[in-house]
């Protein structure tokens, strides 16, 4: 049934939706390109694990890769943004798997060097959920701020609060790029959990995964103050994690990969479907 | 040709029952629907069928034809008669006045459409998707034939083809034809080309846009010049690499970044040419 | 509050005594010999990590049923066999073998493929559980530790292998390799080449791919312009498949040979194939004892494989081992290393220490020729 990798998941797949979700709801951005974040943040973990580079030089290129990827993302806006972050995730991930003499290839890096309760499940659970508590205590702070209300603005008018004297664009570079870092983070964890890093990290459907609970997620807090809590997007990782295994103990004859595609499939089906998600925000929300 | 025949009622009904409600949504929204179902559809096959690749055992495996230096089984010339046909025809309903112009009226003010022109927008939505739907079923059951058939069958086409709408422009379903052949022709080449090739004729392609839009050409007529002069160029380090052979020894893009020049070509493309590459570029506003 | 409620609803669908769990329910039809054994608390626990879902299930099927075969003809109360699905992705690997670390056992059979071995050696070792593993081959798995033992020598005799059959057997003289670009792929490829071109031969193309790939005709048109006598195909059985169509496709002469490895050695290669399959010599460690060849038609009435032999004898020899008193990981591995000659379906397994792990360095690669659809060993 539900195991303590189960749990770990759950975390990592709720610091990813956090990602996705400031971009999302925040910044009224779609992004595929968390998915290449992540591996980024995982393969700088595993550089740093073998020591191949320094801990100063694994963050400035963290943050390098992020910055320059937002930059060169957010020169456009909408539909374009989108697919802009989603030939990056693709090139990212051709890259991890090309290039064998940096990155391991296919094979990836590993066996990592780490420290022994990082390999145990509490241990990874409790850096996990420390780094949740410092995320959340990050967003409820900004959340709160002027520049919180200024996101949201963009979200709802971008042109309107340009206009009132905002400088929205270096706004939503910060926003992407704490996204972008948040996600990175998430790759960290994992990589220190598994004890590997593998290009499958960065595959196209980790973004799907996120950007479907995210949407789960929206209306799952206090209307009109998403960063305010993580509590949603908890929520919604947990559906989408938990609910593949508890369903496949019912269902022994069904593989729980199958179960789980099948879930986030059914998922980001429903919340775009016109009438289903219109159902689904009156029954979270209830009638206006 | 009957299980093409099937391919497309079975998708015609899909179509119409699942997604048929996303038309008017927002592309990304559509997109990402589309996705969804996707994965869901992917996950019923492997539960029903498992993951192993399989093949239309009526369909035995045949030898090419050879031609112009070349070889194509008729499977292959089969495939892209259809390819070509079906171009044309939607190419032939997009000029038509029932169902090109009212589409053309709908997706620039759908509310003008529908209140001035009376345009019954559901009604054309679902004729769109069937006539999109119906097209691609038999190209799915081409590729089955020639490729074997698994779960993941299509998932990477039908992404290739919405970047491809994305990077053509809004409104241009035939650029984005043009745009696909040339993302598949840089993969092809990538691996059997040396670099400098590669970026001769697409670097050629990209200055003829460059210089057609600002003569501001007619839209009818840009994509076929930037089509020919990608051609020209291709003819052209052809005829190099044959009088220096030497040349043919230049770096040639490892099998695994086969997929990264043509995701970068769709990157420059987009940078440059936000709103499509055969689109005119809208005034900037503020 | 919403938020609220929904986290209290999955709670209480994790408090919900809905469905039992039941390790054996890992596997959707778990053999009957492991029922009664379940009942005993005295059993010792032996893993099995393969794929039993995904593109490649058709591989854990064929080791669940060598596994089978085994615990039937075992006669032995005394082991329980906790199935894990690793599905081929490393990091599922590592989770499921945590689980199995937590539920103490002590030694798995496994994994099925060296990406997710080297993936979970660093775990394995930390959580003291012994790997054996029926299938991995990969050389660079000599440098994960005397708790990882190998049932089969490693790629690079099996590439060495091919590439004297084609230069001895086939008189071949110009090679080409069309391999997959992965660790399977590439050290498969590294052998062939250096052998070939010891032995005298001329390697005329060495193209890769990348994993995924489905359409091969330019890079078959590139090895044909270059006139080959034999194509090595160091690739998994979807790609060769697809390979040998194609290549029929292209109008490849009749006369080049196509050489593959045992990834290729599967049904799924002579669905994908078809005719074109016809001639086709792969290399495998084959069943060498009729015992198991018939049992095995009884069975499943199918032909015997390589992997269900090979796992046939992983089981039977920790059963062995089991019935002798070993219990822990240690003891295990100390029984492995010292373990006499045993004489399986596969041949006499003997593990000899190379680098830091174990290998089985006695047994052969043989070959194995496609003729009217069927694997027919030729050597």
């Amino acid at each position: 049934m539900l195991s303590a990798q189960h749990g770990i998941d759950w975390l990592h797949l709720t610091l990813l939706t956090a990602a996705q979700g400031l971009l999302l709801h925040e910044v009224g951005l779609t992004s595929f390109g968390l998915a290449a974040m992540l591996l980024t943040g995982a393969y700088a973990f595993g550089f740093l694990a073998m020591g191949t580079v320094g801990i100063a030089s694994v963050l400035l290129g963290v943050l390098v890769v992020v910055l320059l990827s937002s930059m060169v993302a957010l020169r456009v806006q909408g539909d374009v943004f989108a697919v802009i972050t989603l030939a990056f995730c693709q090139i990212l991930h051709r890259v991890a798997v090309g290039a064998v003499d940096l990155t391991g290839g296919s094979l990836g890096l590993g066996p990592l060097h780490r420290y022994d309760f990082m390999a145990t499940d509490a241990g990874a659970t409790a850096i996990a959920a420390a780094c949740l508590v410092v995320v959340a205590a990050i967003y409820r702070g900004i959340g709160r701020s002027m520049i919180g209300v200024v996101l949201g603005g963009i979200r709802d008018n971008e042109l309107y609060t340009r206009a009132v004297g905002h400088r929205t664009r270096e706004l939503q570079l910060i926003a992407v790029l704490g996204s972008g870092l948040v996600a990175a983070l998430a790759g960290a964890l994992g990589a220190g959990y598994f004890g590997l890093v593998t290009p499958h990290m960065g595959l196209l459907d980790v973004s799907l995964r996120a950007l479907a609970a995210a949407m789960l997620a929206r209306p799952l807090w206090r209307q009109g103050r998403p960063m305010s809590t993580l509590a949603g997007y908890a929520a919604a990782a947990g559906v989408l994690v938990l609910t593949p295994p508890l369903l496949r103990t019912c269902l022994p004859g069904v593989g729980e990969a199958v179960l789980r595609q099948a879930l986030f499939g059914l998922a980001l089906y429903v919340l775009v479907h016109p009438r289903l998600a219109a159902r689904w925000m009156e029954a979270t929300h209830g009638r206006a | 040709m009957l299980g093409a025949i099937v391919a497309a009622i079975g998708v015609a009904i899909i179509t119409w029952t699942l997604l048929e409600p996303m038309v008017r949504q927002p592309p990304l929204t559509a997109l990402i629907g589309s996705l969804g179902l996707g994965y869901v559809f992917e996950a019923v096959y492997q539960a029903a069928f498992g993951a192993q690749p399989k093949t239309y055992e009526s369909y035995p495996v045949e030898s090419g034809l050879e031609f112009l230096g070349t070889s194509a089984t008729r499977l292959q010339i089969a495939a892209t008669t259809y390819a070509v046909a079906s171009t044309c025809l939607v190419a032939l309903l997009l000029r038509s006045r029932s169902w090109g112009h009212r589409l053309r009226a709908v997706a620039a003010d759908p509310e003008l459409a529908a209140a001035v022109f009376a345009i019954r927008q559901r009604r054309l939505a679902w004729v769109t998707v069937l006539v999109a739907s119906v097209v691609a079923a038999p190209a799915a059951v081409f590729h089955a034939a020639s490729h074997g058939v698994s779960p993941t069958t299509g998932s990477e086409m039908g992404l290739t083809a919405f970047v491809a709408n994305i990077v053509a422009g809004r409104g241009r379903p035939i650029g984005a034809v043009l745009i696909v052949i040339l993302l598949v022709i840089m993969r092809s080449m990538a691996i059997t080309r040396p670099l400098w090739e590669i970026v001769s004729i697409i670097g050629s392609a990209g200055v003829v846009a460059f210089v057609t839009k600002r003569r501001r050409m007619s839209t009818r007529v840009r994509p076929i010049v930037i089509v020919g002069a990608a051609m020209l160029a291709f003819c052209a380090t052809l005829t190099l690499r044959t009088a220096i052979p030497s040349l043919s020894r230049g770096l040639v893009v490892p099998g695994s970044f086969q997929d990264v020049v043509p995701y970068t070509f769709i990157v420059i493309a987009l940078l440059v040419w936000p709103q499509g590459v055969l689109v005119a570029r809208r005034s900037r506003v503020v | 509050m919403n938020a609220l409620r929904l986290i209290f609803a999955m709670l209480a669908l994790l408090l919900l005594p809905s469905c039992k769990s039941d390790p054996t329910e890992e596997v959707p039809d778990a053999a009957p010999a492991q029922s009664a054994a379940t009942s005993s608390r005295k059993n010792l626990k032996v893993g099995v990590l393969t794929i039993l879902t995904g593109e490649s299930a058709s591989y854990g099927k064929y080791t669940k049923q060598g596994i089978d075969l085994a615990v039937g003809e075992v006669k032995s109360a005394s082991i329980d066999l906790v199935y894990k699905d690793t599905k081929a992705d490393p990091l599922e690997a590592v989770r499921v073998l945590k689980e199995l670390a937590g539920e103490g056992v002590p030694v798995a059979i496994g994994p099925f493929t060296s990406t997710e071995v080297r993936a979970v050696a660093a775990e394995a070792e930390r959580s003291k559980v012994l790997l054996v593993t029926s299938s991995a081959t990969a050389d660079d798995l000599s440098k994960l530790g005397s708790h990882v033992f190998m049932m089969l020598p490693p790629n690079s005799k099996q590439g060495s292998d091919q590439a004297l059959y084609a230069h001895n057997k086939l008189s071949a003289k110009r090679a080409a390799i069309l391999f997959r670009e992965n660790p399977y792929g590439q050290t498969l490829r590294k052998a062939f080449f250096d052998t070939f071109t010891q032995a005298g031969g001329t390697i005329v193309a060495d193209v890769g791919f990348p994993d995924g790939e489905e359409s091969f005709r330019n890079r078959l048109k590139q090895i044909k312009e270059k006139n080959p006598e034999v194509v090595f195909i160091p690739a998994h059985d979807g790609d060769t498949g697809r390979i040998l169509r194609q290549a029929r496709e292209v109008n490849f002469s009749a006369t080049v040979r196509f050489l593959g490895a045992d990834g290729s050695m599967s049904a799924t290669t002579l669905k994908l194939a078809g005719d074109a399959a016809e001639g086709a010599v792969f290399s495998n460690v084959a069943s060498v004892s009729g015992t198991f060849d018939a049992a095995y038609k009884t069975a499943y009435s199918e032909e015997p494989n390589p992997y269900a032999a090979s796992a046939y004898d992983t089981l039977r020899i920790i059963a062995k081992l089991a019935a002798d008193g070993a219990r822990t990981s240690d003891d295990f591995q100390q029984r492995l290393i010292s373990l006499t000659p045993f004489d399986g379906a596969t041949g006499i397994t003997k593990f000899t220490q190379q680098d830091k792990s174990y290998w089985a360095l006695d047994k052969s690669y043989r070959q194995f020729e496609v003729k009217n659809g069927q694997f027919v060993l030729i050597r």
